[in-house]
């Protein structure tokens, strides 16, 4: 499984560099993050984030594979008509390009 | 004259039974009679029917019997040849010929005797409330449609297809299928009576189908409302007395256990065959589990595949099938492991090759991915299975929105960079067309791990000026509504580096598009043969796979195939439609699935399958013939000479003015000229005549036809022992089934040579056309009366020796109990029949001027075997082979 992150919405770079000084991948980064997104009433201390660390270290292929999910986007998994899609494609409001 | 009892049942909701009534009596309702059942409503449903009295006859009932008295009821008031349709009071007709298309339905097959159809909810989201379901073994929920799920009208289903099951809310049931079967089981007061039905009639080799052709606007629980548990309580105890019957009986029907290991989201090709094929192996026997091969998350609207993933059982599967990307297939955990895979290289990754090694058996799509397999060292036994089109939901006739400003759409799809290019072909479609000609590319960005970097890749490509292309990214479609995103465009692209297989490209050739694809990998020969293939630049290594090669697309080659197939498309789309038709009956998914479960029986870990009950067939009734004579035989067959002799016997043929009498004739053809005229007008309103029969008819033209065959019936009805005969009917007859009452088929046979030799005197007809007009003839004849009472009559015997063969005509007759014939006497058949008749006479050998078939059709009505019943000619040669 590739160790770099591709998305507009995270900085890879830094990401890969954090995650390599704590000793994990990019991606068992994102799923601790988002644990301790997930639980703010918590104090987030060092012996917290050893902790989250060693427990995403140990679940390695599920979080990658939850992570996997979580980059799909919400297209992935949310469907809609594809003949309202196709409608919208081609209705006037619809940026398109060429013509 | 025989015809169809339409029985609606209410109780109370006049309203509702009123929006009914109305709308099926504005249909075409052609020998149909409509019985009106009232369940004991107190409602003003009495009062309400009223206004009908002269076009529905009421059956009121003294209180509620529930669903399946209430039917009953209205079959016992039904005239006792005719067929019966069942409907609720929650139906609305919005179709015209609905009762027609059934009736096609019907009689398309002999041993049919249950026909449903497409059940659409209220607009505007037009869903398929019912296309022939399904009851499920483990729990026993019922399901409306194959796989369980909601889906929206696409067009799916439209073609007649058997299925276990349909919903009572509408009902065709031929009348063989009422008397071999009965009426509805009072064991059940509602629900599950249905189910029972088709079930019970299964097991007499009865076949329930789903007229595609015939979709319906259901309101579904109007008929049964709810007040607070009642129909729940229904439900429950309706679905105890079916449990009681059939539990055991659904749970033994499975040969064994077998696990399907693979994905239903990504990749996207996986997923499809774990959508259609874990179904279709149910329906085999197989009880299909379902595991993924990685985590993902489940669609909770798919039945089929949820339920598969919650069974399980204690040991190993009888057989695994991992159908996933091949490094999963060390993964397989059955007694017999299978596997399905393909690469997208000329040889698959080595590590793939070691996980192979842990199946018994390998199949691949085609030879491609054989020898790829192979290449990388895989010593697994390799099969081929060819993944067919799954022509439910893939053909010419799936509606989509459309370009608004009618350009010329090409469709591409693009989920991974590398392996599909889109960049290559949207520079070289840029290059190949001007911004001002009306054609544009569309390129759908599939939902996954590479669709960021596809689009980051691509947006700047199409920024600008130029030929339009446009993006649809970052949506996601429920999978039965692909064959949607083929139809809004005119060609499918397929321009791709990697050589794995894409279903879209031969689900494109199904839909009536034109494909353009690499001739590379799975798609190279599928694009020779049907579509606009693009030539190989190059070979080029996969730099996420090294020492793997894929084909890089000459961009000539596809700028050239794109102009060609622009440019061409008005001809191309004249014949897309036969063309999609021809292709999909080669190509077909079940046929795929047939073969997978062949496969996955190889190694004896699942029980044999269990014996298919024989055939219904109407002859197997002991019910007397009605009167009613059917001559069929080819123009100069000697049908004139067989039918005069059958009304020497005593048959009517109809009144002296109504008949015919031509100069090439002078003792008359015992033809009615209006059976003539109908006949004739019938080839002619699909564009075609006795010497140029049409391949099919326009329904209008097939109703039109059975109007006035009807009419023709009801002149004869008034003295049966009565006969028809016209050489055309050989073509047509199939149609006229739903009104004849328990007919007998005369076919008069003749040989071939002498009847195209009498054709080519009379007509001026070459005679490789005569035969093959013969042939024509014959086999839709023979087809046609298959399963029903027949005889066959050999026009040379009879001019031989008219007395004896006289009397064996008679004698045959006389075995379906036909009354009312008697042999003549000698000298009126010897007075009528004499050898003179026998114009044409030819020298010519069998062997010199037919065909292959010809003379094996010959040789079957030679020794009679072409009466004898296929289905009982196909048990008889498998018991041989056994």
């Amino acid at each position: 499984m590739s160790a770099t992150i591709d998305s507009g919405f995270i900085d890879a770079e830094r990401l890969a560099a954090l995650a390599e000084r704590l000793g994990v991948s990019p991606r068992v980064l994102v799923a601790v993050a988002a644990r301790i997104a997930q639980s703010p009433e918590t104090p987030l201390d060092e012996e917290r984030v050893v902790a989250e660390l060693a427990r995403a270290r140990d679940a390695s292929a599920a979080t990658d594979t939850a992570v996997d999910l979580l980059l799909l986007g919400h297209g992935a998994y949310a469907e809609g008509d594809l003949a309202d899609a196709l409608a919208m494609v081609w209705s006037d409001r619809f940026s398109s390009t060429g013509g | 004259m025989r015809g169809a009892t339409l029985i609606v049942l209410a109780w109370n909701q006049w309203p509702m039974t009123r929006r009914c009534l109305d709308s099926l009596l504005a249909t075409d309702l052609d020998a149909a009679r409509i019985v009106l059942v009232d369940n004991g409503s107190s409602d003003g449903t009495r009062e309400g029917i009223a206004a009908y009295a002269d076009r529905v006859r009421y059956v009121p009932l003294g209180e509620n019997l529930g669903f399946v008295r209430g039917m009953n009821a209205g079959i016992a008031a039904a005239p006792a040849d005719d067929d019966v349709v069942l409907l609720n009071n929650d139906l609305v007709f919005t179709q015209s010929d609905w009762l027609n298309r059934l009736r096609d339905a019907a009689y398309a097959a002999p041993d049919t005797g249950i026909v449903g159809c497409r059940q659409l909810g209220p607009p505007p989201e037009n869903h398929v409330y019912h296309s022939g379901g399904f009851i499920e073994p483990d729990d026993l929920w019922g399901q409306q449609n194959e796989s369980g799920e909601l889906e929206r009208d696409i067009a799916q289903f439209s073609d007649t297809r058997r299925v276990q099951g349909i919903a009572f809310a509408l009902a065709y049931i031929r009348r063989d299928c009422l008397d071999r079967i009965g009426a509805l089981d009072p064991m059940f007061h509602s629900y599950f009576e249905d189910t029972d039905y088709c079930l019970r009639a299964a097991d007499a080799g009865i076949a329930t189908v789903v007229a595609g052709a015939v979709t319906l606007r259901h309101d579904q629980h109007g008929s049964t409302q709810d007040d607070g548990g009642f129909r729940k309580r229904l439900w429950e105890a309706s679905r105890a007395s079916f449990a009681a019957r059939w539990h055991q009986r659904l749970r033994e029907n499975y040969r064994g256990n077998v696990l399907w290991q693979g994905t239903t989201r990504f990749p996207p090709a996986y997923a499809q065959l774990a959508r259609t094929l874990v179904r279709r192996l149910d329906a085999r026997g197989l009880r299909m589990a379902y595991a993924p091969v990685a985590a993902e998350t489940p669609n909770p609207h798919d039945f089929r595949l949820a339920l598969a993933a919650r069974r399980t059982w204690n040991d190993t599967p009888d057989a695994a099938l991992v159908c996933a990307p091949p490094h999963h297939f060390d993964k397989a955990r059955g007694r017999f492991r299978v596997g399905f895979g393909f690469g997208e290289w000329d040889r698959v990754p080595e590590h793939w090759a070691r996980a192979a090694s842990a199946l018994d058996r390998m199949l691949v799509p085609d030879a491609f991915q054989a020898e790829a397999f192979r290449a990388a060292g895989v010593r697994t036994p390799i099969g081929v299975l060819p993944i067919g089109i799954d022509r439910d939901y893939c053909h010419p006739r799936v509606p989509a929105p459309r370009n608004p400003h009618q350009q010329f759409v090409f469709v591409a799809v693009a989920e991974d960079l590398a392996r599909d290019a889109p960049d290559i072909l949207i520079a070289t479609f840029r290059r190949t067309f001007r911004a001002d000609e009306p054609v544009e590319l569309l390129i759908y960005v599939r939902p996954g791990i590479g669709a960021v970097p596809v689009t980051d890749a691509i947006a700047p490509l199409i920024a600008g000026d130029g030929a339009r292309v446009r993006m649809l990214a970052n949506w996601a479609f429920p999978d039965y509504q692909r064959a949607q995103l083929l139809a809004a465009g005119d060609a499918y692209v397929s321009a791709r580096r990697g050589g794995g297989w894409d279903p879209l490209a031969a689900e494109a050739i199904a839909c009536g598009k034109a494909l353009i694809a690499t001739e590379f990998g799975s798609q190279q020969s599928l694009v020779k043969e049907y579509g606009h293939g693009v030539a190989v630049a190059r070979m080029s290594e996969d730099a996420a796979h090294p020492g793997c090669r894929w084909a890089e697309p000459d961009v000539e080659s596809l700028a050239a195939r794109l102009r060609e197939v622009y440019e061409r498309h008005d001809g191309l789309v004249a014949k897309s439609d036969a063309h999609a038709e021809r292709f999909a009956q080669t190509h077909d998914l079940d046929e795929t699935a047939d073969r997978l479960v062949e496969c996955l029986a190889d190694a004896d870990t699942l029980s044999p399958p269990r014996a298919h009950p024989r055939a219904h067939r109407p002859t197997a009734l002991p019910r007397p013939a009605s009167g009613q004579i059917v001559v069929l035989g080819m123009h100069r067959s000697g049908t004139s000479s067989i039918a005069g002799l059958l009304v020497r016997m005593g048959a009517w043929a109809g009144s002296d003015q109504d008949l015919l009498i031509g100069p090439d004739n002078p003792k008359g053809h015992y033809e009615l000229a209006a059976l003539h005229g109908a006949c004739l007008k019938r080839l002619a309103a699909a564009g075609g005549d006795w010497a140029h029969p049409p391949e099919s008819a326009p329904p209008a033209a097939i109703d039109e036809f059975r109007r006035d065959i009807a009419r023709v019936i009801d002149l004869l009805e008034p003295r049966r022992p009565w006969l028809i005969k016209e050489p055309r009917l050989c073509l047509v007859v199939r149609e006229i089934l739903p009104l004849l009452t328990r007919p007998v088929f005369v076919h008069v046979v003749r040989d071939p040579i002498e009847v195209a030799d009498s054709l080519v005197a009379r007509n001026g007809l070459d005679r490789a056309h005569a035969l093959a007009l013969w042939e024509r003839y014959t086999r839709e004849a023979f087809a046609a009366t298959q399963g029903w009472p027949r005889v066959l009559v050999d026009y040379a015997e009879t001019i031989a020796d008219p007395i004896r063969a006289a009397a064996r005509l008679h004698a045959d007759l006389a075995r379906f109990d036909l009354k009312g014939l008697k042999v003549p006497e000698a000298k009126a058949i010897t007075s009528w029949i004499e050898p003179a008749l026998r114009r044409q006479r030819s020298d010519a050998h069998a062997a010199d001027v037919l065909s292959v078939s010809q003379r094996e059709l010959v040789a079957a009505i030679a020794d009679r075997s072409i009466l004898a019943d296929s289905a009982a000619r196909a048990a008889a040669s498998a018991r041989a082979r056994g």
